[in-house]
């Protein structure tokens, strides 16, 4: 019992600790990197707490910062014309006897520059959204945190638990200006047990996300600024601002689910399996007091990742496979404002049934070879990755008599290649490059019975405009640099990087849209981080 | 070996997929998402035109979608719709002989078909019966324009135009005007107290609400000849000084809803104005308020009654608030010649009955210089011999249009 209570304790102070225990092996610990570590160790990426104790390597944390931007026209309805992103972060792998831990925690800061449609934090958390279209600055911070801690059982039983939390605010500065506050945390138990060189894991996952949006107006709002209310595949209402326009939105979303995981490794072959299953209900309410439950999601996620290694001498061959699908189903929800039974003079909504209003389904699947020219384990020469990932949609919206459906599939080829540069006995530095490329294709709108009245309507030039844009042809390059400075004997290291990718349009399909829309169009990001790891 | 093993996981995987949308292929049936309404249309005693051939209109207003059906002999129209709380109406005009135009038309409660209720409901649709005013309400100015210099919306420039629609001289004497309970229509659907208790059925009157307004005369001091006009403001003065967008409100022969003690906050009219009397007040108000969003006007005659014995005979308490502030005056439907229901949005509710305005016009918003005005209805203005006769169903839906400049800017 005390001893338990002191691992927990030491659990608490994860960011801090810093043991470095297996001096003989500081030589390749300056070589770290919280990627090398996770590509050795699958089961470190694993929702399965327990997977922590499969890792190999000797104790390692970082702590860095780093800028993300990103800005050019070639950019989806919802995207920001420019973005940056400011962080700091710090994770750590740590071992202690039986006991490992992993902990992770972060800030960030983003401004969005020409930010429009967009009335979540994250685009795409929600599809009954209020958005409105006029664009601007859009400021966002969040901090993350996370834990995980596995403990060796017994020599073939191995358990685990996870802790995720989340918690993110936004505000745009321009009216319509939407106030956006949420939180999002995730437990996920787990055990693994282990007969020869298979494993087989099993883990739970439970999620709970709430986002609270709110539309103020500073200025006059006289005829001026609409809110926008979306129900899936463009389909819109809107209000003119009065006093009584409810502006207010909670979105409260619950995800039950688990993973499977089976590996087999022998140590020079390995095949890794992770299930995860999520059943995902979201309930979305207005009025800041949810006075009125208007739409409600179900949704069942599946995704799955393979990873095949082979592992010789000079040579860790690696074959990623990833699927992934996602179904959602919205409702409508019936409401009618009737008098309160027994209450005088007080009314309320009340519910009569759900009904179904739009599906959407998206699979996406990834075929990926890395191979790793090794110096020693932890330390490559050279990398090459090449693969193929294929994303398939499939959107339906009805509303008897009217039928809508819209389908796209999108492909990426991609290849990378990084070398990597002795400076002296112990520094390195790395030079990457790659090149992507997209095409795709698909149906921008089939049409049964379509309305003609009603304050429902069809936003089309979102819809041709975001269609263009998930089907567009697409070319992509990127380079970058990596520095790693050795410290000392103890195996501590900086490291800086800096990577610059550039994509660009390449060809435009044509459904009647402004052909200047994309057509040239480029988009760049430029990434920078520093870290100390030790 | 190794490589069956691979080969079955990824098999695995894709076969579990699209297993919910299977599941929930039914939630997307017709059956699943809509239901059948059957309306019954009737005609009152006495009348003895065939409901076979009418138009039935199922209209939600927290959507706004609408759906028709045609009344087969027996004069049930059938309508599939989808889930939501709907009225239904209908209507048509028969001339009598001798000339009578008769105006039939009705709406129904509401019909809430939802998944918790059954799939197919049969309500009943009595028609009422009406006739064709003389005096019309032709253009209702609300929403105000946009003044540049301080780039807001002006709504100081509120006005009405009424209009002498038929062959005969018409009267203003004692004809009394003013705006139905609430000022702005409840949204999304939302009731006021002013329907029959336990319904949502508004009740056999419109209510006044904080003023009542009355042309002054004996019975024959201010004749309306057929195709004249007489035009209402609150602040009759010219407002194109103040604001370029603006209209000329000021002039000699127009009206003005002004008194100088309880509106002592309107601006006093020009001279040469007319000023109709204020007969009733209610509350601390001191503007005859119009709603610059959503107002519905009425115009009505006091049956023969005083101002007095009007006021007390009709005065009735707020249903839905102990304070007295929203006190009405219940003005029986009988007596109501006209009036025009304006919303903001289509999923507002309605405040006049579907005798006095059976459906309902809108404007784009406020600030936008924009006005609701009759349609012309051109036979019967060719049959008038060249004098303008505008639609009048006692439905805004067919007989008002958006327009922009307002008629008074042109």
């Amino acid at each position: 019992m005390k001893k338990i209570t002191a691992i927990i304790a030491a659990g608490s102070l994860m960011l801090g600790l810093s043991l470095n225990i297996n001096a003989q092996n500081a030589l390749h610990k300056h070589y770290y990197s919280i990627e090398k570590l996770e590509r050795e160790t699958s089961w470190l990426t694993s929702a399965n707490a327990a997977g922590l104790v499969f890792n190999k390597a000797d104790n390692f944390s970082t702590i860095g910062a780093y800028y993300n931007g990103e800005s050019g026209d070639l950019r989806g309805y919802n995207t920001p014309k420019t973005y940056n992103v400011y962080g700091i972060e710090t994770k750590s792998y740590i071992k202690r006897n039986k006991v490992f831990f992993f902990g992770k925690f972060g800030y960030e800061y983003g401004v969005r520059e020409d930010q429009k449609w967009l009335g979540t934090i994250y685009p795409g958390s929600n599809i009954n959204v209020i958005t409105d279209s006029i664009g601007g600055k859009v400021l966002r911070e969040n901090y993350t945190l996370g834990a995980k801690i596995g403990y060796q059982l017994t020599d073939k039983l191995a358990i685990g638990i996870g802790f995720d939390y989340l918690t993110s605010t936004a505000a745009k500065r321009k009216d319509g200006r939407n106030a956006n506050t949420m939180s999002n945390h995730s437990f996920t138990p787990g055990v693994i047990y282990s007969f020869g060189d298979f494993r087989l894991g099993l883990n739970a996952l439970y999620t709970h996300r709430a986002e609270d949006v709110s539309y103020s107006y500073l200025g006059d709002v006289t005829g001026k600024y609409l809110v926008y209310f979306n129900g899936g595949l463009w389909m819109y209402t809107k209000n003119g601002l009065t006093t009584t326009t409810i502006t207010d939105r909670v979105y409260y979303k619950d995800i039950f689910g688990g993973g499977l995981q089976f590996e087999f490794d022998n140590g020079e072959f390995g095949f890794h399996n992770d299930l995860k299953v999520g059943y995902l209900k979201e309930n979305n309410y207005e009025g800041g007091n949810k006075t009125k439950r208007y739409a409600i999601l179900d949704g069942l996620s599946y995704d799955y990742k393979g990873v095949v290694s082979a592992k010789g001498e000079t040579f860790n061959h690696f074959v990623n496979l990833t699927f992934k699908s996602e179904e959602l189903f919205s409702y409508d929800v019936v409401n009618n404002y009737e008098q309160v039974p027994g209450e005088g003079n007080s009314w309320a909504y009340f519910e009569y049934g759900k009904v179904m209003r739009y599906s959407q389904v998206e699979k996406q699947f990834g075929f990926e070879y890395q191979g790793y020219l090794k110096r020693c384990d932890f330390d490559y020469s050279a990398v090459f990755t090449a693969g193929v990932t294929g994303t398939l949609v499939e959107k339906r919206f009805k509303i008897y008599p009217a039928k809508y459906d819209q389908d796209y599939q999108r492909y990426e080829f991609y290849a990378q290649a990084a070398k990597s540069f002795c400076l002296g006995n112990k520094d390195r530095i790395e030079f990457s490059a790659g090149v992507a490329q997209v095409t795709a294709d698909g149906t921008m709108l089939r049409t049964f019975h379509a309305l003609t009245d009603g304050v429902l309507s069809m936003n089309t030039s979102l819809l041709k405009q975001d269609f263009l844009f998930n089907t567009l042809g697409q070319f992509k390059w990127n380079a970058g640099v990596k520095y790693q400075n050795a410290i000392g004997k103890s195996g501590k290291s900086f490291t800086a990087a800096a990577k610059y990718t550039n994509v660009k349009a390449i060809d435009e399909a044509d459904i009647q849209l402004p052909s200047s829309l994309y057509n040239g169009k480029t988009r760049n990001y430029f990434q920078v981080s520093v870290s100390y790891n030790f | 070996m190794k490589k069956f093993h691979i080969i079955i996981a990824i098999l695995l995987t894709f076969s579990l997929t699209g297993c919910m949308e299977s599941i929930k292929s039914d939630d997307f049936e017709e059956s699943a998402i809509s239901a059948v309404v059957n309306v019954a249309v009737s005609i009152p005693d006495g009348y003895e035109y065939s409901i076979a051939g009418l138009t039935v209109k199922l209209s939600d207003p927290s959507t706004g979608l609408t759906y028709n059906g045609v009344t087969n002999t027996q004069g049930v129209a059938t309508v599939r719709v989808p889930f939501g709380t709907y009225t239904a109406s209908t209507e048509m005009k028969k001339v009598a002989a001798g000339g009578t135009l008769y105006i039939f038309n009705g709406t129904t409660g509401k019909i809430r078909m939802s998944p918790k209720d059954a799939k197919e409901a049969t309500v009943d649709l009595p028609l009422n019966v009406s006739k064709s005013g003389q005096i019309i309400i032709k253009e209702f100015y609300f929403g105000g324009c946009y003044d540049v210099v301080t780039a807001k919306s002006y709504s100081k420039d509120i006005y009405f135009i009424l209009y002498n629609n038929s062959s005969e001289v018409a009267y203003l004497d004692s004809l009394c005007f003013g705006v139905a309970a609430p000022y702005n229509a409840n949204t999304s659907g939302k009731l006021s107290g002013w329907v029959k208790p336990g319904t949502s059925e508004l009740l056999e009157a419109a209510p006044l609400i904080t003023f009542g307004w009355m042309f002054p005369g004996t019975g024959k001091d201010n004749p309306l000849l057929p195709g004249e006009q007489a035009v209402i403001s609150l602040n009759a003065i010219d407002h194109t000084t103040a604001v370029s967008a603006s209209v000329n409100l000021g002039k000699t022969g127009y009206w003005a809803a002004y008194n100088s003690v309880t509106t002592r906050g309107q601006t006093a009219p020009n001279a040469g104005v007319k000023l109709c009397e204020n007969f009733w007040k209610n509350g601390s108000a001191t503007s005859f308020v119009i709603s610059t969003s959503s107002p519905a006007l009425f115009i009505f005659s006091l049956g023969g009654k005083t101002p007095a014995q009007f006021i007390t005979d009709t005065y009735t308490d707020d249903p839905s608030s102990a304070s007295t502030i929203n006190d009405c005056l219940l003005v029986d439907k009988n007596l109501v010649l006209d009036g025009v229901e304006c919303l903001r949005n289509i999923t507002d509710t309605k405040r006049l009955r579907p005798e006095i305005d059976n459906g309902f016009t809108m404007i784009d918003g406020s600030g936008q210089g924009q006005s609701v005005h009759r349609v012309i209805d051109v036979a019967a203005t060719a049959n008038a011999g060249g004098r303008v006769v505008y639609m009048d169903t006692n439905n805004s839906s067919n007989d008002f249009v958006k327009i922009s400049p307002v008629s008074l800017k042109k």
